[in-house]
């Protein structure tokens, strides 16, 4: 029995079902771990009976137990009815008992055997199903098999994306044993919402660890509400060190290539960085190391961000100024700026103080006084930015650990820019430094709040 | 309740802007973690010490510290050398003290100063500030050894703490009020030795104001020192002591203006910015006691997948013994034909993709689909009492050969007629993964099929 540090032992959970149904992709979803066990294409890949463990800090509240799949049910099912008629029992479970006794003898079924013994042990069982495959008499063998555990059964659909009428299927033919509560769970199209009607359908089988069970949703609600806003956060802090990016250019010679060059450079190194930081904070380590090339790649994703593909892409007009993704003399505007620094930041310029003003402005003042100009990454590339991140943020929200497919994006085009979005722009040009997140900051903190609202659209 | 401290904060803080700029690699160490229930707080904090003593870091990350106590010192001075040096100018190379320009050099500055820091607390003014005082150690620091011009993320981060955010805003409140207690009394204490060691009258005048704002004045700011048991001034002692009225004045009247001027200072300048000072020291003590860092910062959330995960790693609790026999790659694809005429025709779990039996197999030549346990020895009768002996078993190419198959074509081929194995796709046969045809291909072997009796079929897919 494990023991929690209150002294009330974890809910013990048995991940059962047919071969290659993503018993162990479920389980990887769960953990956020795209390493747990192993995942192909093939019957019998996890042979092996593995625990895993989900804490609530430092507390463990889930043993989760990914098991072998069941390959033969019906010829097992045969022989736990001849065990039945050879042995007089009393319960179903003796049955099972006694098949464990002589699990020897039948080296057939040794993997199933270990499917029971795990099952017998745990106060639940979740019977992953893959609703892609036609229900077979075997499947509901498994189910009379397990059903003779006594433990209390959630099935779990999965691989439901697209497959409704498989879904409505299988439905139908659960509820043929009376398991009407049921969970759609897609392991490889995540959707947290799933991942709590999880925990819910637990309370409702587990009645006495309904507080213990409510702690891990209420927890594992926070964590994901603040990794979905550390990665909005992210993005926001891409955004204002692009948007506010200038270089310093020669008035009368006009751009060079090689400036529009370093500017560009600048632009994809800070989308790689924030791509890298946002898959760490979803723990997708493993696409990681996969998109540390762009933007060299094929696929959506990995186009140049100044390519006139991912212009269009988004929506935004491809032309040749476009294209270069800069824009000279974005007008800074000291008045402008420095009414942008805040009430605060203003009221000090007038007492005399005006360090932060002349400081955040000297760039621009030297320019102003020595007649050069100022080369800014332009409009549309911000724009594109901002849509392939929240198309970004988009896809790693659902997606599941389990996903062996590679990281497309660029399908959730139906994005657009929020209303106010040129307003936003101006003003985060004036302010690299909320690049550094300061959250003392009353206008940064507004700024922040907005956009987290836009990405998230929460009201 | 937290277990780590302000400082252990910074410490950690420190440590991650140091990795974050590629000044340390922290990511590739290894750390033992106990078993025991230690939260993330205390994880963090063993990581970091265990980075300092492992890269010899601790004169690296007190430098800031090191350096802005330097600084402060410096502010000390400054601010006593102003202090005294009001007060001298006041008062030195005369008999005769000016009091209200005295007043104005000690009390009003100080007041002036305090309103611009009420302003900046009211207004939440770090920008104002916090940049002056942040900038100045770091310049401080680079000027003194120009090594520490570079690598200096850890002076940031400890800066950023310290002043910045709340902490930051009573940590400069602090200073402010320190550098002008220490001017304050600077200025008091030069002014008691002075006093002491020299007879001064004391006189006032003015040009533009009204003389009675002064009469009124002093009786206001009397008030409270009376209260308290201090000498002050008559009104009719004010009058004498206006410039021309009076050549000298009594003793008793120069120890009144005396009395006054020195608890002038005491009660309107010391004391405020003691309490002020006394304020900030507190509120300092519990916005470090509120500080935290964001662990939701992709540093931190990186390590806590790291040092504290929601979940552990995987255990085999129960292991298996009989590892699978793996099996070479099919060097061949399965022929598209080559069937007996009159061959007769079983389907076993063939998916809902597929309509059965599909448009080129007569329903005559079909019998029937295996889909259980009861199904299966249906079919596996009607085999056992066919007069064709040449059986072709149906299956989809796409689904997985797992025992159960397997047993159903065993089953199936138990007699001694001429069996086939089809693998039915929608698509390219070329399609079919080479790890599915082998699986297929070790089935039909399992089963004795030849392997050239393994075969596919290209059907449509059922709408």
């Amino acid at each position: 029995m494990i023991k929690t540090e209150t002294g009330q032992s974890s809910i013990r959970i048995a991940i059962v079902g047919h071969t290659n149904t993503g018993k162990t992709s479920l389980i990887r979803t769960l953990l956020r771990d795209e390493n747990f066990g192993k995942i192909n294409d093939e019957a019998g890949t996890t042979r092996h009976v593995e625990k895993t463990s989900i804490y609530v800090r430092e507390r463990e509240v889930l043993s989760l137990f990914d098991t072998p799949g069941f390959e033969d049910s019906s010829a097992l099912l045969q022989l736990l009815d001849e065990i039945e008629s050879s042995v007089s029992t009393q319960l179903p479970i003796d049955v099972l008992r006694q098949f464990l006794q002589q699990s020897e003898q039948h080296p057939d079924f040794i993997q199933e055997a270990k499917v029971i013994r795990q099952a017998i042990h745990s106060d639940v069982l979740l019977y992953i199903i893959d609703v892609r495959e036609p229900v077979l008499g075997k499947y509901r063998d498994e189910v009379e098999i397990l059903s003779k555990t006594g433990k209390p059964i959630l099935p779990v659909f999965n691989f439901i994306a697209g497959n409704d009428e498989g879904l409505k299927r299988w439905r139908a033919q659960m509820a043929l044993f009376n398991l009407h509560a049921a969970l759609e769970f897609d392991s490889v199209a995540f959707d947290f919402e799933s991942e709590k009607r999880l925990y819910q359908k637990l309370q409702s089988l587990l009645e006495s660890r309904y507080e213990l069970i409510q702690s891990l949703l209420d927890f594992r609600q926070t964590v994901w509400q603040k990794l979905t806003h550390a990665a909005v956060k992210r993005i926001l802090k891409m955004l204002i060190e692009v948007a506010s990016y200038r270089i310093e250019v020669n008035a009368s010679h006009g751009t060079t290539d090689e400036e529009i060059a370093k500017m560009q450079n600048f632009v994809r190194t800070a989308e790689k960085k924030t791509l890298a930081d946002l898959l760490r904070i979803f723990a997708f380590t493993q696409v990681d190391s996969d998109l540390q090339q762009i933007p060299a790649k094929d696929g959506e994703w990995t186009l140049d961000i100044f390519s006139p593909r991912a212009l269009k892409e988004f929506g935004q007009t491809a032309g040749a100024s476009a294209l270069k993704g800069a824009t000279a003399g974005a007008g800074i505007d000291l008045m402008v700026g420095g009414m942008s620094l805040g009430a605060a930041a203003a009221l000090g310029a007038v007492l005399g103080a005006g360090f932060s003003t002349i400081k955040r402005y000297q760039r621009e003042l030297k320019a102003a006084f020595s007649g050069n100009k100022w080369l800014c990454v332009n409009n549309e590339t911000i724009n594109v930015l901002y849509l392939r991140q929240r198309d970004l943020l988009h896809t790693l929200t659902h997606r599941g650990h389990a996903a062996q497919d590679k990281l497309r994006l660029g399908k959730n085009t139906q994005y657009s820019l929020p209303k106010d979005w040129s307003g936003f722009v101006e003003t985060i040009r004036h302010h690299p430094e909320w690049a550094s997140s300061d959250e003392t900051d009353n206008d940064y903190m507004q700024i922040q709040s907005k956009f987290i609202s836009w990405v998230l659209q929460v009201k | 309740m937290p277990i780590i401290n302000f400082e252990n904060y910074v410490l950690i803080e420190q440590l991650r802007t140091l990795e974050s700029n590629a000044e340390l690699d922290g990511q590739h160490v290894e750390f033992h973690e106990p078993d025991d229930a230690l939260s993330f707080d205390a994880r963090l904090l063993r990581r970091a010490k265990d980075l300092v003593e492992r890269n010899d870091l601790s004169d690296r990350l007190q430098r800031a510290e090191k350096y802005t106590h330097r600084a402060r010192w410096l502010l000390y001075l400054l601010a006593t050398f102003l202090g005294a040096l009001g007060t001298l100018y006041a008062v030195t190379g005369t008999q005769t003290i000016n009091i209200y320009w005295l007043l104005l050099v000690l009390l009003g500055f100080n007041a002036l100063s305090m309103l611009l820091w009420l302003a900046g607390v009211s207004f939440n003014l770090p920008a104002l500030v916090s940049s002056w005082f942040a900038w100045f150690p770091q310049w401080f620091a680079t000027k003194a050894n120009r090594e520490a011009a570079t690598n200096t993320a850890a002076d940031r981060a400890w800066l950023a703490c310290h002043y910045g955010g709340k902490v930051g805003k009573w940590q400069l409140s602090k200073l402010t009020h320190e550098f002008w207690l220490v001017y304050l009394i600077a200025g008091l204490l030069i002014l008691v030795i002075q006093l002491m060691t020299r007879q001064y009258d004391f006189v006032w005048g003015t040009t533009l104001l009204n003389d009675n704002v002064f009469v009124r004045l002093t009786a206001w700011m009397g008030e409270p020192l009376q209260f308290i048991g201090m000498s002050t001034p008559s009104a009719a002692q004010v009058w004498e002591t206006r410039i021309g009225v009076s050549e000298t004045l009594t003793a008793a009247h120069r120890f009144n203006w005396a009395q006054f001027l020195l608890g002038a200072i005491m009660l309107y300048g010391v004391l405020p910015r003691l309490l002020l000072w006394l304020g900030s020291i507190s509120l300092r003590k519990l916005a470090r006691h509120q500080f935290r860092l964001d662990y939701y910062h992709p540093y931190y959330i990186n390590l806590q997948q790291q040092l504290m995960p929601m979940a552990s790693h995987g255990e085999i609790v129960d292991a298996d013994e009989h590892p699978p026999v793996t099996f070479a790659l099919p060097d061949r694809q399965p022929e598209s034909h080559g069937l007996p005429a009159g061959t007769q025709w079983v389907a076993i779990e063939i998916g809902n993709e597929i309509t059965w039996p599909p448009a080129m197999i007569k329903a005559a030549d079909s019998l029937g689909v295996v889909m259980d346990q009861s199904s299966l020895i249906q079919v596996s009768e009607k085999i056992k009492t066919s007069l064709n002996s040449s059986v072709a078993i149906a299956v989809s190419a796409i689904r997985i050969p797992d025992r159960g198959v397997q047993r159903s074509i065993a089953t199936l081929t138990e007699g001694t007629g001429d069996y086939w194995l089809v693998l039915l796709h929608t698509g390219l046969s070329s399609e079919i993964s080479k790890q599915r045809l082998a699986a297929w291909y070790q089935l039909a072997k399992k089963s004795a099929i030849p392997a050239d009796h393994v075969l596919s079929l290209k059907v449509n897919e059922s709408s």
